[in-house]
């Protein structure tokens, strides 16, 4: 995947949330079309996205990860992130990635190592309230 | 299959199909870029005002970042926007402190409702069927600025009607300017909880043509006549945490608080002492109460100056108001008289209030001068523990305004002369959220009126049984969605005018009505006569605000107008000059005794008293479309989705009358059958029903449910004002069915706590 890896992009240029809030942010095509104005507006995909931004129209981005209703976690970007975890540390090596694939479980014993060996707090209502 | 694998088919095909379903409707959608920028998840409060009644809180809004279905260019699509999450009471505003009651918790659910008009209309089929086709701004422009061309074309203005709530800030201002500036008379403000008498009342004593304020936190005696000052009555919030004083906030003094009325209100349940009176004889009582003060000696007349001297006989002491007759009329025992008497003068500051029912009797004058009067000889006027009116700031952008203040028409007389003209006097008539089809009697015809008048044009957001008449709907935004504003005539010792940008984006196709206002004017064939100077409400609030004195020291960064804004508002001493003069400043008039209430319907033939009361969750019935108010529990009854008549176990017992029962309630104007509920909290020849439910057209929530008390009222008015005496109706009742379930009850019944049952 070019943007990161080969432009040195930060994760947080599009998704501007992760830092500051409890979710990352998914980025509107103002931002892709904040460069893309000028920059590969020759390729057929950023064609299709110039034309989507024409007609004030925004994308169908596909949620990779994400917890279910039911376990009540209430997740919380800016503090993982201001602790320093690495994005990958959770999501995988995007930046090797096309298409972003869900190659990280999180399952509940994922974050709890992580939590004990950061000697994050690992009571309940960490996470679940 | 064993049940480990039957735990982990479910729970692979749940998560899947939960992922899978995840913001799934967005597939389908068109999806717009966001006109926002917001960070995701982070919420931010921006100050509003809520509109659901005439207290004018000041708010603060929680907005979030959210995906809204919207319509953008004749699309529906979604989008990423900043939405309004959540209310609450503006801290820093100086009328509810940064507390918000429960009807103003709700108003969240106007903008999100959804039946709300999100695109213009135009009538489609017969007036008053509802058939309704949406059209584009353009076409319903369009449509509305000829029809305004056709009767200035034909000299015919001043047959164009207003019809609004009765609106005190810059937007009332704006269509009165309009009005008059169009050649048509002033806006038509019908409300059913009119305060007109009041306000009569207090030009006559005090010189100020305004609701007054209390300083109930410095009190130590609180008298109050029928008003519901704690639910619904006057600026219910600022009242609640004065009276919060009153009883807790000052060590070791807690005020005593006596309630007088004929049924008992969730106010009254609060009172240390409930007096129980016979509708329309509390001024009567009230003067037998400066009676025993002046004749002890407590007081002397003439520290009541002209309040006092407005009624007959006060200079002498009120020889013909004694406790024990006084006790024939009212009920109350002269003793009680006595005592009660002696305790407002012995304890002071003590402070007399009067409000609601009793001011809705023929007499409702003459018990408001008599109250005035009593708090006068109290000394309980402009002085710490007693009322004073709240100053007014003189906020306007007009230098000179081409309206002049002639006295308010009566709609009552409206629609009988539209009803009795061969052509209606009103060709076009305009309506702002007001709806008299509901909120007046059924004798007044205003439905038959309306069905006459050729053209009518509603700004509304929502389909109610006098917007269902129009042939024309122009949408506004929704309160959070426009710039919105306000001047609070009461609730506060600080001069208040408070304004608050929109604060979200418009959901629907949805227009300002001020701006629709100011791009008609525009628009004119023959401009108004002087033309506006703004674009848009935005600008014509900024010029009015601009005027202002900066905010007090410590807001006063930045102009006056980004000040005001951030704030919610502008509050400060009113500056000198800019006070606003009350409206007429009304010459005394001869003195005034008491005369007995009138009441339709003979006393033998109707041998009950009909008192209609502000429901605590829907107000005059303007707010039953929201469901959170539907339902909320009575605070008395716990009743909620439904109506309800309350009657004295006795007379329940005696006409044989179950909880539940379905009963009839018939007067000289109509009947309606409603549920009853038995309350010991009313007088026996007393029935009370709330006021709110019996919507014929009001959303797929309120539309047929419960019944209207309003529809059986005698068309009788208190003169001098010519306000609706909506307490002047007798009705007899009887059992029409038992119970069918429609009573809805959250909790039991009143039945009395019994100390020997185990409540733990």
């Amino acid at each position: 995947m070019i943007h990161t890896p080969d432009l040195g992009l930060d994760c947080d240029y599009c998704h501007s949330g992760v830092n500051r809030g409890a979710v990352a942010g998914i980025p509107s095509i103002n931002i892709c079309m904040g460069c893309h104005e000028q920059v590969v507006t020759g390729d057929p995909r950023i064609t299709q996205l110039a034309d989507y931004a024409k007609k004030g129209q925004d994308l169908h981005w596909q949620r990779v990860y994400g917890f279910l209703e039911e376990s009540h976690v209430r997740f919380n970007h800016a503090p993982h992130v201001q602790a320093g975890v690495e994005c990958s540390a959770c999501h995988g090596d995007l930046t090797s990635m096309t298409v972003a694939e869900r190659v990280v479980d999180h399952t509940m014993g994922f974050c709890v190592d992580c939590h004990k060996s950061r000697q994050a707090s690992i009571d309940c209502l960490t996470c679940h309230y | 299959m064993d049940r480990r694998q039957f735990i982990k088919a479910t729970a692979l095909t749940g998560s899947s199909l939960t992922l899978a379903s995840c913001g799934n409707p967005e597939y389908h959608l068109i999806r717009f870029v966001p006109e926002d920028r917001m960070t995701p998840g982070v919420s931010v409060w921006k100050p509003g005002i809520c509109p659901l009644c005439s207290a004018g809180c000041g708010l603060t809004v929680r907005v979030m970042e959210g995906e809204a279905e919207v319509i953008r260019n004749n699309q529906r699509g979604v989008t990423k926007m900043g939405l309004a999450k959540k209310l609450e009471g503006n801290p820093v505003h100086p009328i509810n402190q940064g507390k918000l009651c429960a009807r103003g918790q709700a108003g969240i659910q106007v903008t999100y409702h959804p039946d709300r008009i999100g695109h213009p209309l135009k009538r489609a089929g017969a007036r008053g069927a509802g058939q309704f086709q949406e059209v584009s701004w353009d076409e319903a422009l369009s449509e509305f600025i000829s029809r305004l061309d056709a009767l200035a074309e034909a000299n015919d203005q001043k047959s164009l009607a207003f019809l609004t709530r009765p609106q005190k800030g810059l937007r009332g201002q704006l269509i009165r300017e309009f009005a008059a500036r169009f050649g048509a008379g002033p806006p038509i403000s019908p409300e059913f909880f009119s305060e007109d008498v009041l306000r009569r009342a207090n030009a006559l004593s005090f010189g100020k043509e305004q609701l007054p304020s209390f300083d109930f936190a410095e009190s130590r005696y609180l008298m109050a006549f029928g008003a519901d000052f704690l639910g619904s009555w006057n600026s219910p919030v600022s009242q609640s945490i004065a009276y919060g004083q009153m009883r807790q906030g000052r060590p070791g003094v807690r005020g005593k608080f006596v309630q007088i009325e004929s049924r008992m209100s969730q106010t009254g349940a609060n009172a240390d002492e409930w007096v129980a009176i016979k509708p329309g004889f509390d001024g009567l009582l009230a003067l037998g109460l400066a009676h025993v003060i002046m004749k002890a000696g407590l007081r002397r007349p003439e520290v009541a100056g002209r309040a006092g001297s407005l009624i007959e006989g006060w200079s002498t002491g009120l020889e013909g108001y004694a406790p024990e007759e006084v006790e024939k009329q009212t009920g109350v025992a002269a003793a009680r008289i006595e005592r009660l008497a002696r305790e407002l003068a012995q304890r002071p500051p003590s402070l007399a209030l009067i409000g609601g029912s009793p001011l809705a009797h023929t007499n409702g004058l003459f018990s408001a001068l008599a109250v005035n009067a009593l708090n006068a000889l109290m000394g309980s006027v402009n002085r710490p523990g007693g009322m004073f009116f709240t100053p007014q700031v003189n906020l306007t952008p007009f230098r000179a305004g081409a309206a002049e203040s002639e006295p308010p028409r009566s709609f009552e007389k409206i629609a009988a002369d539209i009803l009795l003209a061969d052509r209606s006097p009103i060709q076009i008539l305009l309506m702002d959220s007001a709806n008299p089809v509901f909120s007046t009697p059924r004798a007044w015809k205003v439905r038959e009126a309306l069905m006459k008048v050729p053209f009518i044009a509603s700004f509304g957001n929502f389909l109610d049984e006098t917007s269902v008449l129009s042939d024309l709907i122009l949408p506004d935004h929704s309160f959070l969605e426009s710039w919105v504003e306000g001047t609070p005539e009461a609730g506060s010792r600080l001069a208040v005018a408070s304004v608050a940008p929109p604060v979200m984006r418009p959901l629907h196709e949805t227009r300002a009505m001020p701006d629709v206002l100011l791009e008609a004017s525009r628009r004119l064939k023959r401009p108004l006569n002087p033309a506006f100077p703004w674009q848009n409400f935005q600008e014509m609030l900024r010029a009015a605000f601009e005027t202002l004195p900066a905010p007090q020291p410590g807001t006063s960064a930045g102009t006056v107008w980004d000040a005001v804004q951030k704030q919610g508002g502008w509050w400060g001493e009113a500056p000198r000059g800019s006070q606003a003069s009350a409206r007429s400043q009304t010459a005394p008039t001869a003195s005034v005794a008491f005369v007995a209430p009138q009441f339709d319907g003979d006393a033998s033939e109707y041998p009950f008293h009909f008192l209609p009361y502000a429901s605590q969750a829907f107000y005059d019935g303007s707010l039953a479309h929201l469901p959170w108010l539907q339902e909320l529990p009575d605070p008395l009854s716990s009743a909620m989705w439904s109506s309800w008549v309350e009657i004295n176990p006795q007379t329940a017992a005696r006409l044989q009358i179950r909880q539940g029962d379905l009963v009839e309630i018939a007067s000289r104007q109509g009947a309606i059958r409603v549920a009853a509920f038995v309350s010991p909290g009313i007088a026996p020849d007393v029935v009370a029903m709330p006021v709110g439910q019996g919507h014929e057209t009001y959303t797929r929530y309120a539309s047929a449910r419960g019944e209207n008390p309003i529809q059986i009222l005698a068309p009788m008015v208190e003169p001098e004002t010519g306000s609706l005496a909506w307490a002047a109706t007798r009705v007899r009742i009887s059992k029409a069915g038992n119970n069918d379930g429609r009573l809805i009850l959250f909790a039991g019944s009143l039945t009395e706590y019994r100390p020997e049952d185990d409540h733990r």
